[in-house]
């Protein structure tokens, strides 16, 4: 974090699914700044719009409205050429490798394609780079020969993390990288990625619905309901200065795995094309208000915005203000 | 719904509009039609030029295509060069033809490929099985214009039951019917007995089977009625099959219906008469499958939403 | 339909070949039989002009004869027709410009009609809609009739031939591919491909082509026998390939006019060769979509 201007800087940005009357916002008015260097860890239940956000964010799916400033470009107003001129410098990890993975290529091709495809090295220079990135993820450089169905899941996913910094980017999005391994392998993952940023320089953005790995890997947290921000806080002292109701509920159940909103979160598990059928999730004012213990009249008609409770912490609550620091819900 | 129907409908306009055009402009495009069908029949320059005055052909093209629009949209396709009557009379003349034949095949399909499928869905492996899955490859992939010639070799030459072609008596109707009903019968019994073998594995099945009731009554009663939807879907859309089948089977059987006319009409370059049947046959093909699709919404609503 | 359903259970290409072998040892006799019967009336038809006499000389002292009947210039294995041409040389011939066209044209077809579907189904929105529509006019003409009115408009050949029935392959391949295309476009798989930075052409080639590849060799070998019967019908309704080339579908023409005088070979032997083709074709397709994807056994074409 030596630079002082941000190397992203989202604002106010909307992705919307299906067109006219029907149109439902994955993710609405979402803003954040992420400066290098830094790992934003980004959370919520299933189908609350993180990982349309995060392919928002790449312009993977172009957004209906708001701004993504990426070291100062505009990436919404860039074209399919200059965009695609620009991916080296952001890549992405996917949440499960054996299917982002090309089941008919050898590790050796899916690394050297990356290369070609940004014109940064081929022939034995190329074969130096992926030599070089297999062995960072800690994969033998004879990995290169083989073909994916060779591999274990974590094996995979280094194969998917060397793929996405083969490049050498500055911002790599990790969309849930450990949600689709054994936990066995998962710290390992977990600890390669951090290493990684360390030694590359790298700036995060990851994804998760697990709350400890996040606070583990993350300088910041964002938590998003329903595609909206909820709160963002650094992630060192997230409990005690948690304001909003939901991220305390989360924190909550963090120390009860069994609590009711797990259960109620696996219940919430819609993907998009059923939530169409359902306008009850997105009521006027704070998404948040039929689950809320501490609803009152305003938040069913005006929606919060994201105030600033102190430097990087925001909540977007009416009420944090009389809400008692530190109590969980 | 009603604006489902609407949109669809309007749809299906559009492309009965975008056909007659694309016809129009095939036909035209590429040559004289006077000159092509008057060729070679002994007429003179001055006739052929004569007649082109009359038949307006001298005229540019998008003049002539601008008063085609207008007149079809009017109920008025022009006229036959070859014959010099209305076009539109002389598809009316053989369409009943083809819709005979036509009805004639579907109800040899119904009538005999219902409990053939059925049949072999009960003796599933048995020997009737083995010989319906070999019958029904074969029927498959034997063209038309093998089976039509074998069937007049063995029932009209050979046997000498039945006329070989034309469609003079009551029984010429019988071969070339067989042969357009071949391949949907084939299909439609083939794909009986697979919906009816994955009926068979469903519970209501097994609870009818539990309440003792005898076999015959669980296939008739159970199984053959939930196994006759697909069947229906397979049916319609073979009948848009059978339109383009007629041209070949009325040809081999010299049928006098509207498939043999098509042929001959374009093998005469009668362009005015063949643009009428072209968009005949689209309008009848657009036509079902418009009832298809609205059956299909009114059974089963998602469909609406694709 | 078809879909890359688990990446776990897809080999890389080496392995691919290997599972096909693999099959291949395995599959039923009947499906060994229609390649070999494949092979050998391919194999004729590639050699043919070397095999046989030349297919438009006439023996007109020994006209209409029946199989293995001699002539001036020999036996006639399968007899003679209205000219005195020897049957087997004119099917041999006819069977040699059958497969020319119909591979040409399923290849036109189908080179079109992939890349049109893949562009479809990729890019989706009013390209997509615009070529699905085209799609929908095609298909309200039914195939025959409209090869049959360009085959009346243009002048005869085999190029016109060709194009023309490379018209009708071109919505399947156009529809199967859109609809593959659609269902990978969302995956992990393109995704990942789009964020590595690689360009649409790339990702619909290297990426979304290969995946694919399976269900257009299927339609690949089901189309080859539908474009075979297809030019066989348009020469028996004198549209084809003019005279005196001759073609299959003629020749049948021709003979049904003198089965009642009883010479059925003019007609039974061409009728046989061609079903016995097509029926082998058939088969090979079936099987290949049987191994391709094993839920559609037992499911009618």
């Amino acid at each position: 974090m030596t630079d002082a201007s941000p190397l992203v800087s989202v604002s106010d940005l909307s992705v919307e699914f299906g067109g006219g009357r029907r149109a439902f916002r994955a993710v609405d008015g979402v803003s954040f700044e992420l400066m290098r260097g830094e790992t934003l860890g980004v959370i919520g239940e299933s189908g609350c719009g993180k990982s349309t956000l995060v392919r928002a964010v790449l312009q993977l799916l172009r957004p209906a409205g708001g701004s993504v400033l990426f070291k100062g470009r505009e990436l919404t107003r860039l074209g399919g050429r200059e965009l695609r001129r620009m991916r080296h410098q952001m890549q992405m990890i996917f949440q499960d490798p054996r299917s982002s993975l090309d089941p008919r290529w050898s590790v050796g091709k899916t690394l050297r394609e990356p290369l070609a495809v940004h014109g940064i090295a081929s022939g034995r220079e190329a074969d130096r780079l992926v030599d070089e990135m297999l062995e960072a993820v800690a994969l033998p450089s004879s990995a290169g020969t083989r073909y994916p169905h060779e591999f274990s899941g974590g094996q995979l996913q280094r194969i998917a993390i060397a793929r996405a910094l083969v490049v050498k980017p500055e911002l790599v999005v990790c969309d849930e990288p450990t949600a689709s391994l054994d936990v066995s392998v998962q710290a390992q993952v977990v600890n390669l990625l951090s290493e990684l940023q360390e030694r590359f320089g790298l700036t995060y953005i990851f994804i998760s619905h697990d709350l400890a790995i996040v606070r583990h890997l993350a300088h910041r947290v964002m938590i998003m309901y329903f595609g909206r921000v909820a709160e963002i806080l650094p992630s060192e002292d997230i409990a005690p200065a948690a304001r909003h109701p939901y991220t305390r509920t989360l924190l909550s159940a963090v120390r009860d795995p069994a609590s009711a909103i797990q259960r109620r979160a696996r219940t919430l598990d819609i993907a998009p094309a059923e939530a169409l059928e359902l306008p009850l999730l997105q009521p006027d004012g704070c998404y948040y208000q039929m689950r809320c213990a501490h609803a009152e009249a305003r938040c069913r008609s005006v929606t919060p915005t994201l105030d600033e409770v102190e430097a990087s912490h925001s909540v977007a609550c009416h009420r944090w203000r009389s809400l008692a620091q530190g109590t969980a819900a | 719904m009603i604006r489902f129907i609407a949109l669809r409908i309007a749809a299906a306009f559009v492309v009965l509009f975008v056909v007659a055009s694309a016809t129009f402009f095939v036909l035209n495009l590429t040559g004289d039609p006077v000159t092509a069908v008057l060729q070679g029949t002994g007429a003179s320059q001055e006739e052929i030029a004569a007649l082109k005055v009359e038949l307006g052909y001298d005229r540019p093209i998008i003049v002539r295509y601008g008063e085609f629009i207008w007149s079809v949209a009017h109920g008025d396709f022009g006229v036959s060069i070859r014959y010099g009557q209305p076009s539109i009379d002389m598809v009316m003349e053989r369409l009943p033809y083809t819709l005979i034949l036509g009805g004639t095949a579907i109800a040899i399909v119904v009538v005999l490929g219902l409990p053939i499928g059925i049949l072999a869905a009960l003796f599933r492996g048995g020997w009737f099985d083995r010989v319906f899955s070999a019958a029904t490859g074969l029927a498959q992939s034997v063209p038309h214009f093998v089976v039509g010639p074998l069937l007049i070799l063995f029932f009209a030459v050979l046997l000498g039951w039945l006329p070989v072609s034309g469609g003079a008596s009551s029984s010429s109707i019988i071969l070339p019917a067989l042969t357009l009903a071949l391949y949907p019968l084939a299909l439609v019994s083939r794909v009986l007995r697979a919906s009816m073998l994955e009926t068979i594995e469903q519970d209501y099945v097994l609870t009818a089977e539990s309440k003792g009731l005898s076999k015959p009554v669980i296939v008739l009663r159970h199984m053959a009625r939930n196994a006759l939807l697909p069947v229906l879907t397979v049916i319609a859309l073979q009948i848009i099959a059978m339109i383009g089948g007629t041209i070949v089977v009325e040809s081999i059987f010299s049928w006098p219906g509207l498939g043999s006319f098509a042929r001959d009409t374009l093998l005469a370059s009668d362009f005015p008469l063949a643009q009428t049947i072209i968009i005949f046959v689209a309008a009848a093909v657009v036509t079902i499958n418009l009832v298809v699709d609205i059956v299909y919404a009114l059974v089963d609503p998602r469909i609406r939403l694709k | 339909m078809i879909s890359v359903s688990d990446p776990r259970a897809e080999a890389p290409a080496t392995e691919q070949s290997a599972r096909l072998r693999r099959a291949l040892a395995k599959s039923p006799p009947s499906v060994r039989a229609a390649f070999a019967a494949v092979a050998l009336v391919v194999l004729v038809a590639a050699l043919g002009p070397l095999l046989t006499r030349d297919p438009t000389a006439q023996d007109l002292l020994a006209v209409l004869r029946p199989p293995f009947a001699t002539g001036s210039a020999g036996t006639y294995l399968l007899g003679t027709d209205q000219l005195g041409r020897d049957l087997l040389a004119r099917l041999v011939s006819g069977m040699r410009t059958s497969f020319v066209i119909t591979f040409s044209a399923v290849l036109v077809g189908g080179l079109v009609g992939t890349a049109i579907g893949l562009a479809s189904g990729y890019l989706g929105g009013r390209v997509d809609n615009l070529l699905m529509r085209i799609v929908d006019i095609q298909l309200a003409v039914p195939g025959v009739l409209l090869v049959l009115t360009l085959a009346a408009v243009l002048r005869p050949g085999v190029g016109t031939t060709i194009c023309v029935l490379s018209l009708i392959v071109w919505v399947i391949y156009a529809r199967v591919a859109r609809a593959q295309v659609l269902s990978l476009r969302e995956t992990d798989l393109v995704m990942a491909a789009r964020a590595t930075g690689c360009s649409n052409a790339r990702i619909l080639l290297y990426h979304v082509l290969p995946n694919i590849a399976g269900s257009i060799w299927v339609i690949t070998t089901l189309e080859f026998a539908h474009v075979m019967i297809a030019e066989a019908a348009l020469g028996y309704l004198g549209l084809g390939v003019p005279p005196p080339a001759p073609t299959l579908g003629a020749m049948i023409s021709e003979g049904q006019r003198y089965l009642q005088l009883g010479k059925w070979w003019l007609v039974v032997m061409p009728g046989v060769i061609v079903s016995l083709t097509i029926i082998s074709i058939n088969a090979i397709g079936n099987w290949l979509r049987d191994i391709h994807d094993p839920r559609s056994r037992g499911r009618p074409g």
